[in-house]
């Protein structure tokens, strides 16, 4: 029997998206295809209701990229609209580059960016293959394991934390300090409860950092952490202890869920795609190639990080007025007909040059290179080496976010048994 | 002998690192939101060769002219 239940209105769907917690939002965080084509072929420049303009096509989501004229000041825009919301969850991550435009950005960029060059990462690529080698050795141990929690969380977390010049065993800290720092990047009431745990957070981070500052300015090591305390000696370079801590909590939130995510949604479409999974076990050579395909087909940031306009700023045959905010969708503009030639289909071998998962302009990925490094060096151990993975459960779930598309968990067992 | 600047404009992503680095060398064309270089020939200070290895992309390199 078949029954047909009439569709919310966009509106309603708009508003679910926006609005993680929602109770009718499940079927877009488990599936939000549906809802972005609908919302890319009625009005892919879109005014909501509920706050930020969205944008879904392909040209109109590359343009909020590109164009430095849409401003990621998060403090400026909140000075603007009279919204003072002056606690420590906010004005800590906000420091960092991130939420900053140049010169600040670039102040902030310059500090770090010597340790991401394709030739300052060489140096890792054995380290990171050896990491990788380490956890399939022990996952092979077993004949099913959780690819996010015993895979993909643990490679770029060990990875960061050793490019940061942090020490192992406050790993764990680091990740609260770091989960909070998304917190405050939801959309919802800025008095609400889980903010009061981030304000804690960002202060708990912040005395941490302190005193690890001070020991590496002591004692200089050959990390970021260091990198950073001898830039703030150059004129062009200055930087305050916060920004220091906002960065360090940066490059961990972008530098590790990120990438964890990436592969682990990438690894479930891959099971989901056997003939994609042959594919790439049989031409071992396309792993870049998969790697970017994963990134298009369902990468890990849902949107943009929001954007303001710095004046009226036309985007495809709308104005978005100045002041007002805007959010860019990746997995709609990824999947935009107009430039992607069978969109919806996952296939590793297409052009990966159209594509903008690690952004595009001033806030271009600063760790693209690092994060294809990672997934790259993953995937290819896992197809030359191991047999292969099939999902172990019937119901899988997805992270209720409008910041991160991510799957919570991935049982996976090798087909055939333990290899 | 002097120093050219070249971008390889398939790889640039319009970051503008460069632009904001070495300004004298080069800019972001605010229409393609490409990198171009500003002169043929240019002083190859540390600036630019910061601007070059830095380039996330590695869209630039420089050349004798």
């Amino acid at each position: 029997m078949t029954s047909t239940v009439e569709r919310p209105s966009l509106e309603n769907e708009v508003t679910w998206f926006l609005t993680p917690g929602h109770p009718s939002r499940a079927a877009i965080t488990e599936d939000p295809f549906p809802f972005y084509e609908r919302l890319r072929d009625t009005d892919p420049v879109h005014e909501s209701a509920a706050g930020p303009w969205l944008v879904t096509s392909y040209d109109g989501v590359r343009s909020l990229v590109d164009d430095p004229d849409w401003s990621r000041d998060a403090r400026a825009a909140r000075l603007r609209s009279g919204q003072v919301v002056d606690r420590p969850a906010y004005s800590l991550i906000e420091s960092g580059m991130l939420w900053r435009d140049p010169p600040d950005h670039t102040r902030l960029r310059r500090l770090v960016h010597k340790a991401f060059t394709p030739k300052a990462l060489q140096t890792w690529h054995a380290r990171i293959d050896d990491i990788v080698t380490e956890l399939l050795d022990d996952v092979g141990e077993r004949s099913s394991f959780d690819f996010l929690h015993d895979l993909a969380f643990k490679l770029p977390a060990a990875v960061i934390c050793q490019m940061i010049g942090m020490p192992p065993e406050r790993y764990d800290d680091y990740v609260g300090w770091a989960a909070a720092a998304i917190e405050v990047q939801e959309p919802g009431d800025p008095q609400r409860e889980s903010l009061s745990h981030a304000d804690q957070a960002a202060r708990d981070a912040l005395a941490y950092f302190g005193e690890l500052i001070d020991q590496k300015r002591r004692q200089p090591g050959d990390d970021i952490l260091s990198m950073m305390i001898e830039a703030d000696h150059a004129e062009s370079t200055r930087v305050t202890d916060e920004e220091i801590v906002g960065m360090c909590l940066l490059l961990h939130v972008a530098g590790y869920e990120t990438t964890s995510y990436l592969m682990t949604n990438g690894m479930y479409h891959l099971i989901r795609n056997p003939d994609q999974y042959s594919l790439l076990r049989d031409n071992p050579d396309l792993v870049p190639a998969a790697v970017m395909e994963m990134l298009r087909y369902d990468g890990p940031a849902r949107a943009t990080m929001i954007r303001w306009a710095a004046h009226d700023m036309p985007v495809g045959d709308k104005v978005i007025p100045e002041g007002a905010s805007v959010l860019g969708i990746f997995g709609a503009a990824h999947r935009d007909p107009a430039h992607f030639d069978r969109p919806d289909v996952f296939d590793i071998t297409r052009d990966e040059t159209l594509q903008f998962g690690f952004g595009h302009g001033v806030h271009y990925c600063l760790g693209v290179n690092l994060a294809k490094m990672e997934a790259g060096a993953m995937f290819q151990q896992l197809v030359t080496r191991l047999p292969r993975l099939e999902i172990a459960t019937d119901e899988l779930r997805w992270k209720d976010s409008l910041v991160t598309r991510a799957l919570l968990s991935l049982p996976v067992a090798w087909t055939g048994g333990r290899p | 002998m002097g120093t050219r600047l070249l971008v390889d404009t398939t790889l640039c992503v319009g970051t503008g690192m460069c632009a904001q680095l070495a300004p004298e060398a080069v800019e972001v064309d605010t229409e393609t939101h490409k990198a171009r270089p500003l002169a043929d020939e240019i002083e190859p200070g540390e600036d630019v060769r910061e601007a070059i290895d830095c380039c996330p992309t590695q869209a630039l390199r420089w050349e004798d002219a």
